[in-house]
């Protein structure tokens, strides 16, 4: 199930552990660069993983509201999230707030019900 | 305004990546008008629906014209792609726009959708790749969508061609009837009511510069100050409006842009949960998961790019190009010499003779010959394109190129330039930022191509027997080198202009559709044909010309006394500094504008030698090892052939790009082989 941690634990969206989920809290920063971010799809409330870097380290793969996304470290340095531990299902099929896309519902999911409760 | 007497002209517009090319070249054909928007370098392809004739009486079908807007992702003022797609639409009214949206990636398509729909024009929403959501157990009801978007939307997968039929027909209804989108406010509370009073504010000046209201009014929320400028509002007005846009920033706690962006994405999360039933899996995202695992893999990526690369350079340049530009050139000569057995025959005159084959039969073979290497680098390209493996390379690649200020997809042009500079600089098409690929083609030329090759060996077999390989080897790196700092030079002091910031989509993998690359290989070869053809041919006839007359303009009995040879004697203290100021030297530099491997021709013949293999004998009484590198030096760095010239003329947009870039790589050719040749003199001597 799904596990916030408090803001103290915010990162930015470069530090998160390859594999590993975030929750957009802010995007800093202002103008086209930012505007372009938000454009993306990476804007506060978003469900994002970081996928991978690449071989030479830089840049970085996210992977967003159903697509995959190249980022530079330097530049994703500008959106924080807030890390999501134990997350186990798909995040293709979660909307923003943890529901289910398909059934829209917490806990109908048959995925979810697959899954030993925790 | 009827089918039967109207002309109506349809905008394209969507996110790249969502089939967007293959839909156009579905309803288009061979007919296909590539050429520029006004006044900038972006790509503008327009073409009557002559595809669609199976869906249409064949005349109403001509009288529909689609223009192709590039693939952008918002209407924001940043990119030169978004500006040409909002400026076309508000400015040119095009009689509808035909919006195709990626369902699987629908979110981030309406994103764009709405915002194109506020731009008060007739709109249709195509939705794309169907037959994905359904091999996914998705499903979509269109009519739910259409109401609560506010314009109809048609279910197709252009690949497939399945929808297109009801596609036009929506279509072309809503653009006889001038149907604009129904819904034009997206957001609600706060950021509602500061558009609605932005809209009174300038409700007048947006009428008066002909500019939708509803979307200039959005916009100046977001700052758009290209649109600010438009409007000339008076400073008041100006203050007025920055205290509204800081009131609602207030209200809703967030800034202007975020807050827009909430508004949109909300609006668009209400309409695809009501209309759209996610698919269970996610079969195609997998595969490319999976393909990526070792495309884009921390150890095996770059060497299966590289690997990838030799295969294409293998056989661009070696099996296929080479081959078929060795036919073609076989044909070319075997038609000469016909033709030159056939006037000796004749009795017409030997200078008749010497035109007809050593200028019109080479100059058209040779333009002729590049065309094998230029289709086969266009298939590879547009396959890599089409794929979505040329994502990867620019997401594995990025990192080394950005100290050039470049992205990693250059390194593909760079790489292509070690074959030929001729397609290499074609192949910056793909290059999306107009800043990458005029900083791309400048420096392709440094790449050392296959036809300095013999140049070197002539030299190489000679004077430096020993030391072959490695003299070879650092006239490579020394052209790398000489790249990667005019690189950064220009990347500091010339485009100085911000790079757009590095956000790309991966996309998921997909087979390349063969009636795109078709398409593009014609479009791409017709171009090269009708732009370089006229010039290369001209400059082969001028050369020829200056290879057959003397001063006088009578007939010059041997090459050392034409023109050519009396302007090279004329220019060869410009080379006394680099050590080879003889006339010679200078006459077989001043062929290699032709072809490269003109040089060493130029100098066989120059010097009197029945053959190149000759060569060996003269040269050494000529030049000395040293004065033979810096020669070499030069052939490396200098003006690139007549052909590379014409290309980047083209590609750059303005002809004088090409004597721009001719007197810059023989200045940094003389400039470096200066330095070499001096310091070389000041070692061996001591």
């Amino acid at each position: 199930m799904l596990a916030y941690a408090n803001s103290m634990d915010n990162k930015s969206i470069d530090q998160l552990a390859p594999g590993s989920y975030g929750i957009i809290k802010r995007v800093e920063g202002r103008g086209a660069f930012r505007d372009r971010l938000l454009d993306m799809g990476l804007t506060p409330g978003t469900l994002v993983a970081l996928r991978k870097a690449a071989p030479m380290g830089d840049p970085i793969q996210l992977s967003l509201r159903g697509y995959e996304l190249t980022v530079r470290k330097s530049d994703a340095a500008c959106v924080e999230v807030a890390p999501v531990s134990d997350l186990s299902v798909n995040p293709f099929r979660l909307s923003c707030d943890g529901r289910c896309v398909s059934c829209a519902k917490a806990g109908d999911c048959p995925e979810k019900k697959a899954e030993p409760q925790k | 305004m009827s089918l039967e007497d109207g002309r109506f002209v349809i905008a394209l517009a969507g996110n790249p990546n969502s089939g967007k090319t293959t839909l156009f070249n579905q309803l288009t054909g061979m007919n296909q008008h590539v050429g520029n928007f006004p006044g900038v370098t972006v790509e503008k392809v327009e073409a009557e629906l002559s595809g669609a004739a199976e869906y249409m009486p064949k005349r109403a079908a001509e009288r529909i014209t689609l223009v192709d807007l590039p693939g952008i992702y918002s209407l924001s003022p940043y990119s030169q792609e978004e500006i040409v797609a909002r400026d076309y639409i508000i400015r040119e009214k095009p009689d509808a726009i035909l919006n195709i949206v990626d369902v699987m990636n629908v979110e981030r398509g309406l994103y764009l959708s709405i915002q194109l729909m506020q731009l008060e024009t007739p709109m249709v929403i195509a939705l794309n790749m169907m037959d994905e959501l359904r091999a996914n157990h998705g499903s979509a009801d269109v009519a739910i969508l259409s109401q609560k978007l506010g314009v109809p939307v048609i279910p197709i997968a252009a690949s497939k061609k399945e929808g297109i039929g009801e596609l036009l027909e929506t279509l072309l209804r809503t653009a006889i009837e001038g149907e604009r989108p129904k819904i034009t406010d997206f957001c609600t509370g706060a950021v509602h009511r500061a558009i609605h009073a932005l809209s009174h504010l300038i409700e007048d000046h947006a009428t008066a510069a002909s500019l939708p209201v509803k979307f200039v009014s959005t916009k100046l929320l977001e700052t758009d100050s290209v649109l600010l400028d438009r409007l000339e509002v008076t400073p008041l007005e100006r203050h007025t409006l920055d205290e509204l846009v800081e009131n609602m920033e207030d209200e809703t706690g967030t800034d202007r842009k975020a807050a827009i962006a909430d508004m949109r994405y909300a609006f668009i999360g209400d309409a695809v949960a009501a209309g759209i039933e996610k698919p269970h899996t996610t079969l195609h995202q997998d595969r490319s998961a999976r393909i990526d695992r070792l495309l884009t893999n921390k150890y095996l990526g770059i060497p299966v790019f590289f690997g990838v690369m030799a295969v294409i350079f293998w056989l661009t340049f070696s099996v296929i190009g080479s081959a078929l530009s060795g036919a073609l050139g076989y044909l070319f000569s075997v038609a000469g010499s016909a033709a030159t057995a056939v006037m000796t025959e004749a009795g017409v005159n030997s200078l008749v003779r010497s035109f007809v084959s050593n200028a019109v039969f080479a100059g058209v073979g040779s333009v002729v010959s590049f065309i094998p290497m230029i289709i086969v680098m266009f298939f590879f390209m547009s396959l890599l394109e089409d794929s979505g493996y040329m994502a990867r390379v620019a997401f594995i690649m990025d990192k080394l190129l950005r100290k050039l200020g470049l992205s990693g997809r250059s390194i593909i042009p760079m790489i292509l330039g070690f074959g030929c500079t001729v397609p290499a600089i074609m192949s910056t098409r793909t290059l999306t930022s107009e800043r990458d690929r005029r900083i791309t083609i400048l420096l392709t030329p440094f790449m050392s191509c296959t036809a300095k090759l013999p140049i070197y060996g002539a030299f190489v077999a000679v004077l430096f027997a020993q030391w072959r390989g490695l003299i070879v080897l650092s006239l490579y790196v020394l052209g790398i080198l000489i790249a990667v700092i005019a690189g950064v030079v220009m990347n500091r002091f010339v485009f100085r202009g911000n790079p757009v910031p590095f956000i790309m989509e991966l996309p998921t993998y997909r087979m390349p559709n063969l009636r795109t690359v078709g398409l593009l290989l014609w479009n791409r070869t017709k171009d090269f044909l009708q732009r370089a053809f006229t010039v290369i041919f001209v400059a082969t006839i001028i050369i020829w010309f200056l290879q057959s007359f003397d001063a006088r303009l009578n007939p010059a009995a041997q090459e050392s006394g034409s023109m050519l040879a009396a302007i090279g004697g004329f220019i060869a203290p410009f080379f006394s500094p680099l050590g080879f100021g003889t006339g010679i030297a200078a006459t077989a530099i001043l062929s290699g504008f032709i072809a490269k491997e003109t040089v060493i021709s130029s100098l066989a013949v120059l010097t009197g030698v029945p053959t190149v293999m000759a060569l060996e004998t003269v040269l050494p009484t000529i030049f000395t090892p040293l004065t033979a590198y810096s020669f070499l030096v030069f052939c490396l760095l200098y003006t690139p052939c007549v052909a590379a010239i014409s290309v980047v003329s083209r590609e750059m947009g303005h002809w004088t790009a090409g004597l721009v870039m001719v007197i810059r790589q023989t200045a940094i050719a003389w400039a470096v082989t200066f330095a070499i040749y001096q310091i070389g003199l000041l070692i061996f001597s001591a």
